[in-house]
């Protein structure tokens, strides 16, 4: 444990901040101590991220103060939170791939030779000295420093990253999530260089949904519940348990409308489906009219599950049964002969035509049933488009409306639509209520219930454990490519499906 | 409107006849119609030769080419792709037609190989760009230049003379009725592909992999037979297109279609196919290659030197193309 004596760097006190009206942050206090890597926890929405935001410059608060140092952060300028010493380093990295390991470590900062102007010669050789020092000396890492980014594994980038900030003289550090796509040696790798980095004085806060992570790493955890600070303790004197337990606290009840149906013959059976490094050895059987989640954290493999049941990122190895013959999912054509559709969570990348209408994007699987006797039939397409529009109840001007125009919850049932008349029997959905508001989610749930009932099966995967636990029959829970428990939904709880996704001490449940 | 009873009707009628306007301006390729329209109605007070029978037989003749591989083009950059081939495959398809006729293949036979060829280059280009996923402005600049290099080491530059056979001088000079065979052709081609662009699933298929091909994958269609198809189709509009000119000039030159791939890339733009893709005007097309027709035509019987009319076409081009841009931003509520 560190030596270095504490003093607070960072001192945020009664933060507050809305967004539209809705509260996001209430009252928040937060210090930070030199030499202290603090874990930041919370269940999506609880307010991390624009707490960070606030830390380094993005927002403003509506009320309290931020102090770095004993020096006043005012209005939201990311140039003086930096200057001030706070370096963030997200998710989405911000290297340019393109560049070299030193170029990026001097982006912005390059030196010159002679005066600094835009056009002066660069001086190489001393960026390319002080970089290695930076990665070899003060961080332990053996980085080619005159590497190309893009050539470089995602942890070395993160490292990079870090370097760069260290070579800015960071004196507090953000890590947003950044174990989300390392293995586990460049996880510890990762966290010897935090280690380090404390030794010498820096304050880190580190944001991760992996409980585990978080015990091993951080000295203290703070954990934020809808906007205020729950918890703010040791991490010695926290267990998972009370971890997840803070994060969720008083449930308040969604009601789902969710059916009990009677639940037929297996549709869709897979046993030992294995996509290396992804995910391995998932087994389950779907039965006609039953709801199948999936839950995990990002990076769990429950993304890349759904993909290879759609046939667009095939599974390397395993078994696949569909209505008690054995299939393969080579491709996604071969999927959705099989009645495998699959709609995606990002409906504006992979999922519309924008410049079309409702009618083009509502038939586009389905053409050949508006076939007439010279080719596509204006008038099938419209009462068949027509038809959809009352039974998914699509709130739409007409089938000439252009798609794009339409909310979120209204393109996501042109997609449904656009499945069941492309005959979908198991659909598989990804984050279907994402970016959709609350009353829309509603008809999402209603409709998923409605097609269970008229006998189709749907496998939904979901970042919202609370829309699984609500709408599914039976659970899976992903951790680190691998199914950690098959419960049914009848028989568990938020907390303890949170706790498996989470953190190993879930796994004697 | 719920004054209107105190309005004078006039000035009722004027609001909606404006919105009727604009909804007519705002259809697809209403803008290059309209401009070819004015266009011919300031060339008719501007010479009395324009609005003559024979003038207006030349200026379609002359657009023949061009509107032809447009309607090729039309597919491929509705698709979001791009062919900048089709000179080229115009050139090397009339050539190997004139050198089988020369050397005594049937006339007929060579004609239908020679549109063979096309096809089978334009699939070429398909593969490059499917199999290979080179970005399909390489593959077919690579392929440009490629064919108008065998051309020059077949003909040595030489071009193949004396293509005088009234089955083959027939295709490119030829008329039935009172219409010229090569415009009988233009009327057939579009007909046919707009049949297949607006009314069959293959051309919904097309503009859907333009508009958001990740998207159509996951809709279950694929990628890989519609864009070979689609550069399939367009070798063989070209190959259409090098046959009629061969017989027409009676001649297989090694520079024909040299720097036709612009004109037939900006007929298409002018006519209104976006240019990333997704949506496409088949009619503007031809629309588009005959107004550039028009324009040489009409700068011709003005007496403007032929150096200028390059800059009133290019200038054109820029001038069309930003304002159906702008159009489409205000309608998109300058989103």
């Amino acid at each position: 444990m560190p030596s270095t004596p504490s003093m607070p760097v960072v001192e945020m006190t009664g933060i507050g901040k809305s967004f539209g009206g809705v509260p996001v942050l209430r009252n928040v206090d937060l210090r930070l101590d030199s030499g202290t890597v603090v874990g930041l926890l919370g269940a999506n929405g609880a307010g991390k991220s624009t707490l960070i935001k606030i830390l380094s410059g993005v927002y403003s608060a509506d009320s309290g103060t931020v102090s770095v140092d004993g020096q006043h952060l005012g209005s939201a300028s990311v140039t003086e939170a930096q200057r001030l010493g706070i370096r963030t380093v997200h998710q989405e990295l911000s290297l340019v791939p393109s560049l070299r390991v030193y170029e990026n470590v001097y982006l912005h900062a390059e030196l010159t030779k002679g005066r600094r102007t835009p056009f002066a010669p660069l001086d190489r050789e001393t960026m390319i000295r002080e970089s290695r020092h930076v990665l070899r000396d003060v961080l332990g890492i053996e980085v080619d420093v005159r590497a190309t980014v893009e050539d470089l594994p995602i942890a070395t980038r993160q490292l990079v990253e870090i370097a760069r900030a260290v070579h800015e003289r960071a004196k507090v550090l953000v890590l947003d999530e950044p174990t989300t796509s390392l293995e586990a040696r460049e996880k510890a790798q990762l966290f010897q260089v935090v280690r380090d980095l404390r030794n010498q004085g820096v304050a880190v806060i580190f944001i991760s949904h992996h409980l585990d992570e978080v015990t091993d790493l951080c000295d203290r955890t703070i954990v934020l519940r809808d906007g205020a600070v729950v918890v703010d303790a040791p991490t010695a004197e926290l267990s998972a348990r009370d971890m997840v337990t803070a994060m969720t606290g008083r449930l308040v009840d969604h009601q789902y409308p969710k059916k009990q149906v009677e639940l037929g013959e297996p549709v869709l059976a897979v046993a030992g489906l294995t996509r290396e490094p992804v995910y391995r050895d998932v087994s389950f059987v779907l039965r006609r009219g039953e709801i199948l989640g999936v839950v995990g954290l990002a990076g769990s493999g429950k993304t890349e599950l759904i993909r290879g049941l759609a046939g667009s990122h095939p599974a390397a190895s395993g078994s696949v049964t569909r209505n008690g013959s054995a299939v393969r999912l080579g491709s996604i054509r071969q999927a959705r002969r099989l009645g495998l559709i699959y709609l995606p969570s990002d409906r504006k990348v992979a999922g519309i035509f924008p410049e079309h209408s409702v009618a083009w994007n509502t038939t586009i699987s389905a053409l050949q049933r508006i076939m007439g006797r010279f080719g596509l039939s204006p008038t099938r397409e419209l009462s068949t488009v027509n038809a959809a529009i009352d039974e998914y109840g699509m709130k739409v001007s007409g089938p000439d409306q252009v798609i794009s125009r339409l909310s979120g919850g209204n393109q996501q049932k042109v997609m449904l639509a656009r499945s069941l008349l492309g005959n979908a029997d198991v659909l598989l959905l990804e984050d279907p209520t994402r970016g959709i508001d609350v009353a829309a989610k509603n008809d999402v749930y209603e409709l998923i219930t409605s097609l269970v009932e008229a006998g189709k099966s749907v496998v939904l995967v979901s970042s919202e454990e609370t829309e699984v636990l609500g709408m599914c029959d039976q659970i899976l829970v992903m951790r680190e490519g691998r199914v950690r428990a098959n419960l049914a939904a009848s028989d568990t709880s938020l907390p303890q499906i949170r706790l498996i996704a989470m953190s190993s001490e879930g796994d004697d449940e | 409107m719920t004054s209107t009873p105190t309005v004078p009707s006039g000035r009722v009628i004027a609001p909606r006849a404006m919105a009727g306007l604009r909804r007519v301006v705002g259809l697809p390729g209403a803008g290059v119609t309209i401009a070819f329209l004015v266009l011919c109605v300031a060339l008719a007070f501007a010479s009395d030769y324009f609005l003559t029978v024979g003038n207006l037989t030349v200026v379609l003749r002359q657009s023949v080419w061009v509107a032809i591989m447009g309607i090729g083009m039309t597919f491929v950059i509705g698709m979001g792709e791009i062919d900048l081939s089709v000179g080229a495959i115009l050139g090397i398809s009339g050539l190997a037609a004139a050198i089988w006729i020369q050397s005594g293949v049937n006339i007929y036979l060579a004609v239908v190989a020679a549109l063979l060829l096309g096809a089978v280059i334009g699939a070429c280009n398909g593969l490059l760009v499917t199999i290979l996923h080179l970005p399909s402005f390489v593959a077919t600049l690579g392929a440009m230049s490629v064919l108008r290099g065998i051309i020059m080491v077949i003909t040595g530059g030489v071009p193949v003379y004396g293509l005088r056979y009234p089955e083959f001088q027939f295709i490119g000079q030829g008329f039935i009725g009172p219409f010229p065979f090569p415009v009988v052709i233009l009327a057939a081609v579009f007909a046919e592909f707009a049949y297949v662009l607006y009314r069959t699933p293959f051309g919904r298929h097309v503009l859907s992999i333009g508009s958001n091909a990740h998207a159509a994958r996951l809709a279950g269609i694929s990628l890989t037979a519609v864009r070979v198809t689609v550069f399939m189709i367009s070798g063989l509009l070209c190959a259409i297109a090098g046959v009629i000119l061969a017989s027409r000039s009676e001649a297989a030159t090694a520079d024909a279609g040299q720097g036709m791939e612009l004109d037939v890339i900006a007929a298409t733009i002018i006519g209104g196919t976006v240019m990333t893709g997704g949506k496409a005007v088949l009619y503007g097309t031809v629309v588009g290659a005959m107004l550039m027709t028009t324009i040489r035509n009409g700068l011709n019987l003005l007496g403007v030197s032929p150096l200028w009319q390059q800059v009133v076409i290019g200038a054109f081009i820029i001038i069309s193309v930003a304002g159906s841009m702008l159009a489409s931003r205000r309608a998109d509520g300058d989103a």
